[in-house]
Protein backbone atom coordinates (compact mmCIF):
# COMPACT_ATOMS: atom_id res chain seq x y z
CA UNK A 1 0.00 0.00 0.00
CA UNK A 2 1.47 3.22 -0.67
CA UNK A 3 1.71 5.48 2.42
CA UNK A 4 -0.52 8.53 2.51
CA UNK A 5 1.27 11.92 0.88
CA UNK A 6 3.00 14.14 3.76
CA UNK A 7 2.82 17.11 1.35
CA UNK A 8 -0.14 17.49 -1.69
CA UNK A 9 0.49 20.57 -3.91
CA UNK A 10 -2.73 21.26 -6.16
CA UNK A 11 -3.12 23.86 -8.83
CA UNK A 12 -0.66 26.56 -6.84
CA UNK A 13 -1.19 29.74 -8.08
CA UNK A 14 0.66 32.98 -7.52
CA UNK A 15 1.37 36.37 -8.59
CA UNK A 16 3.17 39.16 -6.71
CA UNK A 17 1.35 42.13 -8.94
CA UNK A 18 -2.05 40.81 -9.18
CA UNK A 19 -2.37 43.91 -11.78
CA UNK A 20 -0.01 42.26 -14.09
CA UNK A 21 -0.76 38.75 -16.10
CA UNK A 22 2.77 37.34 -15.30
CA UNK A 23 2.55 34.88 -12.54
CA UNK A 24 5.25 33.86 -10.43
CA UNK A 25 4.29 30.01 -10.37
CA UNK A 26 0.95 28.42 -12.10
CA UNK A 27 -0.69 25.85 -11.80
CA UNK A 28 2.02 23.78 -9.94
CA UNK A 29 0.81 20.40 -8.71
CA UNK A 30 2.87 17.52 -7.21
CA UNK A 31 3.12 15.42 -4.04
CA UNK A 32 5.32 14.26 -1.65
CA UNK A 33 5.78 11.12 0.00
CA UNK A 34 7.22 10.45 3.87
CA UNK A 35 10.88 9.37 3.43
CA UNK A 36 11.34 11.06 0.03
CA UNK A 37 14.18 13.45 -0.87
CA UNK A 38 12.65 15.67 -3.78
CA UNK A 39 15.36 18.22 -5.34
CA UNK A 40 13.52 21.66 -7.12
CA UNK A 41 15.53 23.01 -9.88
CA UNK A 42 15.72 25.48 -12.20
CA UNK A 43 17.12 29.20 -13.28
CA UNK A 44 16.97 31.70 -10.91
CA UNK A 45 13.42 33.11 -11.35
CA UNK A 46 11.62 30.03 -12.31
CA UNK A 47 9.94 30.32 -8.94
CA UNK A 48 11.57 27.76 -6.87
CA UNK A 49 12.06 30.11 -3.76
CA UNK A 50 8.28 31.62 -4.23
CA UNK A 51 7.11 27.86 -3.71
CA UNK A 52 8.91 27.53 -0.68
CA UNK A 53 7.86 30.19 0.70
CA UNK A 54 4.02 29.37 0.04
CA UNK A 55 4.82 25.78 1.46
CA UNK A 56 5.81 27.27 4.73
CA UNK A 57 2.78 29.97 4.87
CA UNK A 58 4.99 33.03 4.81
CA UNK A 59 2.84 34.25 1.60
CA UNK A 60 -1.01 33.30 0.17
CA UNK A 61 -1.47 31.62 -2.57
CA UNK A 62 -3.88 32.99 -5.27
CA UNK A 63 -5.57 29.87 -5.67
CA UNK A 64 -4.72 26.35 -5.34
CA UNK A 65 -4.09 24.38 -1.86
CA UNK A 66 -1.60 22.83 0.00
CA UNK A 67 -1.98 20.09 1.85
CA UNK A 68 0.60 19.37 4.28
CA UNK A 69 -0.05 15.86 6.83
CA UNK A 70 -3.66 15.56 5.73
CA UNK A 71 -4.40 18.95 7.05
CA UNK A 72 -4.92 22.37 4.73
CA UNK A 73 -2.95 25.18 5.04
CA UNK A 74 -4.28 28.41 5.48
CA UNK A 75 -4.47 30.93 7.81
CA UNK A 76 -5.79 29.01 10.60
CA UNK A 77 -3.42 26.01 10.81
CA UNK A 78 -0.36 27.71 9.79
CA UNK A 79 1.01 28.19 13.50
CA UNK A 80 0.11 24.54 14.28
CA UNK A 81 1.52 22.76 10.88
CA UNK A 82 4.41 25.26 11.38
CA UNK A 83 5.55 22.64 14.28
CA UNK A 84 5.83 19.91 10.75
CA UNK A 85 7.50 22.06 8.28
CA UNK A 86 11.38 23.22 8.85
CA UNK A 87 12.78 25.61 6.57
CA UNK A 88 16.39 26.68 6.08
CA UNK A 89 16.87 30.06 4.06
CA UNK A 90 20.16 30.76 2.01
CA UNK A 91 21.44 33.69 4.30
CA UNK A 92 22.61 32.32 7.44
CA UNK A 93 23.14 35.64 8.92
CA UNK A 94 20.09 36.72 8.94
CA UNK A 95 18.40 33.45 10.35
CA UNK A 96 20.50 33.75 13.49
CA UNK A 97 17.83 35.23 16.39
CA UNK A 98 19.69 34.26 19.50
CA UNK A 99 22.71 35.66 21.16
CA UNK A 100 25.11 32.55 21.12
CA UNK A 101 24.52 29.32 19.10
CA UNK A 102 22.56 27.42 21.48
CA UNK A 103 20.21 30.31 21.79
CA UNK A 104 19.58 30.21 18.10
CA UNK A 105 18.84 26.70 18.17
CA UNK A 106 17.01 26.49 21.04
CA UNK A 107 14.64 29.47 20.04
CA UNK A 108 12.09 27.54 17.76
CA UNK A 109 11.79 25.20 21.15
CA UNK A 110 10.79 27.95 23.39
CA UNK A 111 8.45 29.29 20.78
CA UNK A 112 6.47 26.07 21.20
CA UNK A 113 6.80 26.03 25.23
CA UNK A 114 9.31 23.13 25.55
CA UNK A 115 10.21 22.83 29.02
CA UNK A 116 14.02 23.37 30.31
CA UNK A 117 14.85 20.03 30.38
CA UNK A 118 13.72 18.80 26.96
CA UNK A 119 14.67 21.53 25.39
CA UNK A 120 18.47 21.00 26.52
CA UNK A 121 18.56 17.76 25.45
CA UNK A 122 17.10 18.34 22.36
CA UNK A 123 19.56 21.59 21.59
CA UNK A 124 22.47 19.01 22.19
CA UNK A 125 21.11 16.34 19.79
CA UNK A 126 20.90 18.43 17.40
CA UNK A 127 23.96 20.24 17.73
CA UNK A 128 25.99 17.08 17.57
CA UNK A 129 23.99 16.13 14.16
CA UNK A 130 25.76 18.99 12.57
CA UNK A 131 29.02 18.99 14.35
CA UNK A 132 28.55 21.85 16.57
CA UNK A 133 28.41 20.89 20.11
CA UNK A 134 31.74 22.15 20.69
CA UNK A 135 30.73 25.93 19.59
CA UNK A 136 27.48 26.10 21.27
CA UNK A 137 28.75 29.01 23.41
CA UNK A 138 30.03 31.13 20.30
CA UNK A 139 28.10 34.10 18.88
CA UNK A 140 26.90 34.91 15.35
CA UNK A 141 30.26 37.06 14.77
CA UNK A 142 32.59 34.50 15.98
CA UNK A 143 31.19 32.11 13.44
CA UNK A 144 31.93 31.40 9.35
CA UNK A 145 29.43 31.67 6.88
CA UNK A 146 29.23 28.04 6.77
CA UNK A 147 28.84 27.23 10.09
CA UNK A 148 25.98 29.99 10.63
CA UNK A 149 24.66 27.40 7.86
CA UNK A 150 25.20 24.71 10.16
CA UNK A 151 23.30 26.12 12.63
CA UNK A 152 20.03 26.93 10.93
CA UNK A 153 19.55 23.74 10.30
CA UNK A 154 20.59 22.38 13.90
CA UNK A 155 17.98 25.04 14.79
CA UNK A 156 15.75 22.97 12.11
CA UNK A 157 16.39 19.50 13.64
CA UNK A 158 16.10 20.21 16.80
CA UNK A 159 12.21 20.89 15.82
CA UNK A 160 11.56 17.46 15.08
CA UNK A 161 9.08 17.92 11.72
CA UNK A 162 8.38 15.87 9.22
CA UNK A 163 8.69 17.77 6.40
CA UNK A 164 12.54 20.39 6.10
CA UNK A 165 12.39 22.15 3.22
CA UNK A 166 15.98 23.45 2.29
CA UNK A 167 16.21 26.68 -0.10
CA UNK A 168 19.30 26.24 -1.44
CA UNK A 169 20.65 25.81 2.28
CA UNK A 170 23.96 24.33 1.65
CA UNK A 171 26.00 26.75 -0.91
CA UNK A 172 28.18 27.87 1.66
CA UNK A 173 29.52 24.69 3.38
CA UNK A 174 32.63 23.50 2.06
CA UNK A 175 32.39 20.50 -0.03
CA UNK A 176 33.56 18.25 2.28
CA UNK A 177 30.92 19.72 5.41
CA UNK A 178 28.27 19.31 2.64
CA UNK A 179 28.32 15.76 2.16
CA UNK A 180 28.60 15.28 5.75
CA UNK A 181 25.44 17.15 6.56
CA UNK A 182 24.18 15.45 3.27
CA UNK A 183 24.41 12.37 4.86
CA UNK A 184 23.29 13.26 8.53
CA UNK A 185 20.01 14.45 6.14
CA UNK A 186 19.95 10.83 4.47
CA UNK A 187 20.26 9.13 7.86
CA UNK A 188 17.37 11.01 9.24
CA UNK A 189 15.26 10.53 6.48
CA UNK A 190 15.47 6.59 6.33
CA UNK A 191 15.27 6.14 10.04
CA UNK A 192 12.67 8.39 11.02
CA UNK A 193 10.92 8.68 7.66
CA UNK A 194 11.20 13.06 7.26
CA UNK A 195 10.80 13.99 3.87
CA UNK A 196 12.89 16.70 2.34
CA UNK A 197 12.91 19.11 -0.26
CA UNK A 198 15.67 20.52 -1.31
CA UNK A 199 15.68 23.37 -3.79
CA UNK A 200 19.11 23.58 -5.34
CA UNK A 201 21.66 24.58 -8.17
CA UNK A 202 24.04 21.57 -7.36
CA UNK A 203 23.20 19.05 -10.17
CA UNK A 204 25.34 16.41 -8.21
CA UNK A 205 23.65 16.78 -5.25
CA UNK A 206 20.11 16.60 -7.53
CA UNK A 207 21.27 13.28 -8.97
CA UNK A 208 20.97 12.09 -5.53
CA UNK A 209 17.20 12.86 -4.86
CA UNK A 210 14.12 10.10 -5.10
CA UNK A 211 12.63 12.66 -7.53
CA UNK A 212 13.71 15.90 -9.50
CA UNK A 213 10.75 18.85 -9.92
CA UNK A 214 11.81 20.59 -12.45
CA UNK A 215 10.76 24.20 -12.67
CA UNK A 216 10.93 27.28 -15.52
CA UNK A 217 9.12 30.02 -15.37
CA UNK A 218 6.70 29.27 -12.65
CA UNK A 219 5.65 26.30 -14.54
CA UNK A 220 6.65 22.96 -13.36
CA UNK A 221 7.68 20.82 -16.54
CA UNK A 222 8.45 17.55 -15.44
CA UNK A 223 8.72 15.31 -12.11
CA UNK A 224 10.41 12.50 -12.14
CA UNK A 225 13.10 10.00 -10.85
CA UNK A 226 16.74 11.77 -11.98
CA UNK A 227 17.89 9.35 -14.37
CA UNK A 228 14.71 10.66 -16.79
CA UNK A 229 15.21 14.29 -15.94
CA UNK A 230 18.65 14.12 -16.95
CA UNK A 231 17.95 12.20 -20.28
CA UNK A 232 15.18 14.44 -21.02
CA UNK A 233 15.92 17.49 -19.99
CA UNK A 234 19.18 18.69 -22.75
CA UNK A 235 19.41 22.48 -21.22
CA UNK A 236 20.14 21.69 -17.63
CA UNK A 237 22.93 21.11 -16.60
CA UNK A 238 24.00 17.04 -15.91
CA UNK A 239 25.57 15.27 -13.23
CA UNK A 240 29.09 14.67 -13.37
CA UNK A 241 28.52 11.26 -14.78
CA UNK A 242 25.90 12.02 -17.27
CA UNK A 243 27.95 14.75 -18.45
CA UNK A 244 30.83 12.14 -18.99
CA UNK A 245 28.75 9.55 -20.83
CA UNK A 246 27.39 12.72 -23.30
CA UNK A 247 30.99 14.09 -24.24
CA UNK A 248 32.04 10.45 -24.83
CA UNK A 249 29.08 9.62 -26.61
CA UNK A 250 29.53 12.60 -28.92
CA UNK A 251 33.14 11.74 -29.40
CA UNK A 252 31.68 8.66 -31.31
CA UNK A 253 31.73 5.93 -28.10
CA UNK A 254 29.59 3.37 -28.29
CA UNK A 255 28.40 4.22 -25.09
CA UNK A 256 24.48 3.27 -23.46
CA UNK A 257 21.49 5.66 -24.53
CA UNK A 258 19.99 6.10 -21.31
CA UNK A 259 21.00 7.71 -18.42
CA UNK A 260 23.46 6.30 -15.48
CA UNK A 261 24.47 7.16 -12.14
CA UNK A 262 28.14 7.70 -11.56
CA UNK A 263 28.28 3.81 -9.98
CA UNK A 264 26.55 2.48 -13.06
CA UNK A 265 28.93 4.24 -15.40
CA UNK A 266 32.48 3.24 -13.54
CA UNK A 267 31.20 -0.68 -13.48
CA UNK A 268 30.29 0.14 -17.30
CA UNK A 269 33.55 1.83 -17.99
CA UNK A 270 35.58 -1.18 -16.30
CA UNK A 271 34.36 -3.48 -18.20
CA UNK B 1 34.44 52.45 19.67
CA UNK B 2 36.80 51.17 22.05
CA UNK B 3 36.49 54.38 24.14
CA UNK B 4 33.16 53.38 25.37
CA UNK B 5 33.75 51.32 28.50
CA UNK B 6 29.83 51.02 29.77
CA UNK B 7 27.93 48.53 28.15
CA UNK B 8 31.05 46.29 27.75
CA UNK B 9 31.79 42.85 29.52
CA UNK B 10 35.21 41.93 30.38
CA UNK B 11 35.10 38.16 30.98
CA UNK B 12 36.13 36.70 34.18
CA UNK B 13 35.97 34.54 37.19
CA UNK B 14 35.47 37.01 39.77
CA UNK B 15 32.51 36.79 42.96
CA UNK B 16 31.09 39.30 41.40
CA UNK B 17 31.05 37.88 37.74
CA UNK B 18 29.08 34.52 39.16
CA UNK B 19 26.37 36.29 40.88
CA UNK B 20 22.62 36.08 39.86
CA UNK B 21 22.24 39.17 37.13
CA UNK B 22 18.84 39.69 38.95
CA UNK B 23 20.44 40.32 42.23
CA UNK B 24 23.40 42.22 40.35
CA UNK B 25 21.46 44.53 38.89
CA UNK B 26 18.96 45.06 42.00
CA UNK B 27 21.83 45.93 44.31
CA UNK B 28 23.41 48.48 42.05
CA UNK B 29 20.25 50.52 41.52
CA UNK B 30 19.29 50.13 45.32
CA UNK B 31 23.05 51.18 45.55
CA UNK B 32 22.48 54.36 43.95
CA UNK B 33 19.31 54.57 45.96
CA UNK B 34 21.21 54.74 49.30
CA UNK B 35 24.08 57.15 47.79
CA UNK B 36 21.05 60.24 48.02
CA UNK B 37 20.88 59.36 51.75
CA UNK B 38 24.47 59.93 52.68
CA UNK B 39 24.71 62.77 54.87
CA UNK B 40 28.52 64.39 55.61
CA UNK B 41 31.65 63.01 55.32
CA UNK B 42 31.79 59.32 57.23
CA UNK B 43 29.00 58.11 54.87
CA UNK B 44 30.29 59.74 51.91
CA UNK B 45 33.76 57.53 53.00
CA UNK B 46 31.99 54.70 54.00
CA UNK B 47 30.03 54.57 50.46
CA UNK B 48 33.34 54.90 49.31
CA UNK B 49 35.27 52.28 50.40
CA UNK B 50 32.38 50.06 49.32
CA UNK B 51 32.55 50.92 45.69
CA UNK B 52 36.19 50.58 45.67
CA UNK B 53 35.65 46.77 47.24
CA UNK B 54 33.46 46.21 45.11
CA UNK B 55 35.59 47.40 42.50
CA UNK B 56 38.50 45.49 43.69
CA UNK B 57 36.76 42.23 43.76
CA UNK B 58 35.43 42.59 40.44
CA UNK B 59 39.11 42.38 39.38
CA UNK B 60 38.89 44.66 36.61
CA UNK B 61 41.74 47.28 37.01
CA UNK B 62 41.31 50.69 38.23
CA UNK B 63 42.36 52.30 34.86
CA UNK B 64 39.37 50.59 33.20
CA UNK B 65 37.00 51.92 35.21
CA UNK B 66 38.32 55.46 35.44
CA UNK B 67 38.42 55.46 31.40
CA UNK B 68 34.48 54.69 31.99
CA UNK B 69 34.32 58.07 33.46
CA UNK B 70 36.40 60.08 31.37
CA UNK B 71 33.68 60.69 28.84
CA UNK B 72 31.29 62.25 31.47
CA UNK B 73 34.33 64.30 33.08
CA UNK B 74 32.47 67.66 31.79
CA UNK B 75 28.69 66.89 32.60
CA UNK B 76 30.59 66.14 36.13
CA UNK B 77 32.35 69.13 36.47
CA UNK B 78 29.79 71.71 35.08
CA UNK B 79 27.72 70.31 37.30
CA UNK B 80 29.95 70.63 40.13
CA UNK B 81 30.64 74.34 39.19
CA UNK B 82 27.17 75.21 39.62
CA UNK B 83 27.08 73.66 42.74
CA UNK B 84 29.84 75.05 44.41
CA UNK B 85 29.03 78.70 42.66
CA UNK B 86 24.85 79.09 43.88
CA UNK B 87 25.28 77.41 47.08
CA UNK B 88 25.60 79.45 49.84
CA UNK B 89 26.02 78.99 53.58
CA UNK B 90 29.01 78.80 55.93
CA UNK B 91 32.20 80.66 55.64
CA UNK B 92 32.22 83.20 51.96
CA UNK B 93 35.36 82.99 50.80
CA UNK B 94 34.11 85.03 47.48
CA UNK B 95 31.42 86.94 46.17
CA UNK B 96 30.41 88.25 43.23
CA UNK B 97 26.89 89.62 41.99
CA UNK B 98 24.57 86.17 42.30
CA UNK B 99 27.85 84.31 42.58
CA UNK B 100 29.15 82.86 46.21
CA UNK B 101 31.57 80.71 47.28
CA UNK B 102 30.79 79.54 50.67
CA UNK B 103 32.05 76.46 52.16
CA UNK B 104 28.91 75.31 51.80
CA UNK B 105 28.92 75.31 48.72
CA UNK B 106 32.90 73.72 47.97
CA UNK B 107 31.92 70.75 50.56
CA UNK B 108 28.68 70.08 48.82
CA UNK B 109 30.42 70.23 45.19
CA UNK B 110 32.93 67.53 46.56
CA UNK B 111 30.10 65.28 47.87
CA UNK B 112 28.24 65.62 44.40
CA UNK B 113 31.43 64.70 42.93
CA UNK B 114 31.90 61.67 44.80
CA UNK B 115 28.44 60.54 44.16
CA UNK B 116 28.01 61.18 40.38
CA UNK B 117 31.58 59.21 40.55
CA UNK B 118 30.24 56.31 42.61
CA UNK B 119 27.36 56.27 40.45
CA UNK B 120 29.49 55.53 37.03
CA UNK B 121 31.64 53.27 39.23
CA UNK B 122 28.87 50.92 40.26
CA UNK B 123 27.23 50.58 37.02
CA UNK B 124 30.58 49.73 35.20
CA UNK B 125 30.84 47.05 38.07
CA UNK B 126 27.79 45.74 37.00
CA UNK B 127 28.12 46.04 33.34
CA UNK B 128 31.48 45.10 32.88
CA UNK B 129 30.94 41.90 35.45
CA UNK B 130 27.77 40.54 33.31
CA UNK B 131 27.32 39.65 29.85
CA UNK B 132 24.48 41.65 28.03
CA UNK B 133 22.51 39.04 27.62
CA UNK B 134 22.29 38.01 30.79
CA UNK B 135 21.38 41.88 31.83
CA UNK B 136 18.85 41.81 29.11
CA UNK B 137 17.27 38.15 31.22
CA UNK B 138 17.57 40.11 34.34
CA UNK B 139 15.91 43.07 33.54
CA UNK B 140 13.35 40.74 31.12
CA UNK B 141 13.02 39.08 35.26
CA UNK B 142 12.42 42.25 36.80
CA UNK B 143 9.86 43.75 34.70
CA UNK B 144 7.65 40.59 34.72
CA UNK B 145 5.46 42.01 36.99
CA UNK B 146 4.38 44.05 34.74
CA UNK B 147 2.50 41.84 32.70
CA UNK B 148 -0.43 42.05 34.84
CA UNK B 149 -1.03 45.47 33.44
CA UNK B 150 -0.77 44.11 29.65
CA UNK B 151 2.80 45.47 29.16
CA UNK B 152 4.36 42.84 26.51
CA UNK B 153 7.68 42.25 28.30
CA UNK B 154 8.18 39.21 26.44
CA UNK B 155 8.37 40.89 23.22
CA UNK B 156 11.12 43.83 24.90
CA UNK B 157 13.25 41.53 26.61
CA UNK B 158 13.23 39.82 22.96
CA UNK B 159 13.82 43.32 21.06
CA UNK B 160 16.44 43.91 23.42
CA UNK B 161 18.24 41.15 22.89
CA UNK B 162 18.25 40.70 19.10
CA UNK B 163 19.69 44.56 19.21
CA UNK B 164 22.43 43.41 20.83
CA UNK B 165 22.94 40.54 19.00
CA UNK B 166 22.99 42.78 15.72
CA UNK B 167 25.74 45.97 17.31
CA UNK B 168 28.92 43.67 15.65
CA UNK B 169 26.99 43.04 12.59
CA UNK B 170 26.08 46.85 11.86
CA UNK B 171 29.60 47.74 12.79
CA UNK B 172 31.03 45.20 10.59
CA UNK B 173 28.39 45.86 7.67
CA UNK B 174 29.99 50.35 8.17
CA UNK B 175 33.18 49.02 7.81
CA UNK B 176 32.43 46.93 4.45
CA UNK B 177 30.31 50.39 3.26
CA UNK B 178 33.13 52.74 3.82
CA UNK B 179 35.76 50.07 2.21
CA UNK B 180 33.13 49.73 -0.66
CA UNK B 181 33.20 53.62 -0.98
CA UNK B 182 36.66 54.38 -0.56
CA UNK B 183 37.17 51.55 -3.27
CA UNK B 184 35.31 53.96 -5.20
CA UNK B 185 37.49 57.37 -4.56
CA UNK B 186 35.98 58.40 -1.26
CA UNK B 187 37.68 60.15 0.80
CA UNK B 188 36.71 60.14 4.28
CA UNK B 189 37.38 62.81 7.41
CA UNK B 190 38.76 65.46 4.89
CA UNK B 191 37.67 68.85 3.33
CA UNK B 192 34.69 71.29 5.40
CA UNK B 193 32.30 69.86 7.66
CA UNK B 194 29.86 70.10 5.05
CA UNK B 195 32.35 67.96 2.96
CA UNK B 196 33.00 65.90 5.48
CA UNK B 197 28.82 65.24 6.53
CA UNK B 198 28.36 65.01 2.57
CA UNK B 199 30.74 62.09 2.42
CA UNK B 200 28.68 60.32 5.47
CA UNK B 201 25.49 60.34 3.51
CA UNK B 202 26.31 57.59 0.94
CA UNK B 203 27.20 55.37 4.00
CA UNK B 204 24.14 55.75 6.21
CA UNK B 205 22.13 54.82 3.16
CA UNK B 206 22.97 51.65 2.25
CA UNK B 207 23.08 50.63 6.09
CA UNK B 208 19.94 51.72 6.82
CA UNK B 209 18.24 49.85 3.47
CA UNK B 210 20.57 46.90 4.35
CA UNK B 211 19.12 46.79 8.16
CA UNK B 212 15.42 47.31 6.61
CA UNK B 213 15.97 44.04 4.35
CA UNK B 214 17.50 42.16 7.17
CA UNK B 215 14.71 43.19 9.53
CA UNK B 216 12.46 41.69 6.94
CA UNK B 217 13.85 38.21 6.80
CA UNK B 218 14.70 37.84 10.00
CA UNK B 219 10.67 38.68 10.76
CA UNK B 220 9.96 36.17 8.11
CA UNK B 221 12.67 33.17 9.58
CA UNK B 222 10.80 34.34 13.29
CA UNK B 223 7.29 33.61 11.95
CA UNK B 224 7.95 30.36 10.32
CA UNK B 225 10.66 28.86 13.29
CA UNK B 226 6.81 29.52 14.98
CA UNK B 227 7.08 32.97 17.05
CA UNK B 228 3.95 34.55 18.09
CA UNK B 229 4.41 37.63 20.26
CA UNK B 230 1.19 36.49 22.29
CA UNK B 231 2.04 33.10 23.06
CA UNK B 232 3.61 31.90 26.10
CA UNK B 233 7.09 31.04 25.69
CA UNK B 234 9.87 29.08 27.66
CA UNK B 235 12.90 30.30 28.57
CA UNK B 236 16.59 28.22 27.30
CA UNK B 237 18.71 30.41 29.75
CA UNK B 238 17.93 30.03 33.10
CA UNK B 239 18.98 32.22 36.08
CA UNK B 240 19.97 30.52 39.22
CA UNK B 241 19.60 32.59 42.52
CA UNK B 242 22.45 31.13 45.10
CA UNK B 243 23.10 31.57 48.74
CA UNK B 244 25.62 34.13 47.44
CA UNK B 245 22.95 36.35 45.88
CA UNK B 246 20.88 36.71 48.84
CA UNK B 247 24.38 37.18 50.65
CA UNK B 248 24.66 40.46 48.73
CA UNK B 249 21.23 41.56 49.21
CA UNK B 250 21.92 41.41 52.55
CA UNK B 251 25.46 43.00 52.41
CA UNK B 252 23.73 46.03 50.58
CA UNK B 253 20.91 46.12 53.35
CA UNK B 254 23.76 45.92 56.35
CA UNK B 255 25.26 48.70 54.39
CA UNK B 256 22.03 50.76 54.63
CA UNK B 257 22.09 50.37 58.03
CA UNK B 258 25.80 51.25 58.96
CA UNK B 259 25.09 54.44 56.88
CA UNK B 260 21.85 55.62 58.94
CA UNK B 261 24.20 54.94 62.21
CA UNK B 262 26.83 57.23 60.50
CA UNK B 263 24.13 59.75 59.90
CA UNK B 264 23.50 59.57 62.87
CA UNK B 265 26.35 60.11 64.98
CA UNK B 266 27.34 62.70 62.22
CA UNK B 267 24.47 64.58 63.49
CA UNK B 268 26.35 65.02 66.98
CA UNK B 269 28.83 66.68 65.50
Amino acid sequence: MKPTAILEVKDLTFRYDLRKEEKTLSAVSFSADPGEWIAVVGDNGSGKSTLSRLLVGLIDPEHGTIKIDGCVLGEQSKWSLRQQVGIVFQNPENQFIGTTVQDDVAFGLENVNIPFQEMKERVEAALKLVDMLELRDKDPSQLSGGQKQRVAIAGILALQPKLILLDEAFVMLDPQSRRGLFSVLQNLRKKQGITIISITHDRNEAALADRIIVMEQGELIQVDKPSSVFAKQEKLDAPFAEQLRRNLKSCGRNVPETYMTEDELVEWLCK
Amino acid sequence: MNKLILGRYFPGESWIHQLDPRGKLVAAIYFIGILFFAEGWIGYLLLLGFTLLVMQMSGVSLKIYLRGVRPLIWLILFTVTLQVLFTAGGTIYFDWGPFTVSSYGLINGVFIFLRFVMIIFISTVVTLTTKPIDLTDAIHALLRPLRVVKVPVEDFALMLSIALRFIPNLLDETQKVMDAQRARGTTFGEGTLIQQMKTLVPIVLPLFVGSLKRAEDMADVMEVRGYQSDKPRSSFRQLTWTRYDTVSIIIMLLLTAMLMLVNRIGAYY
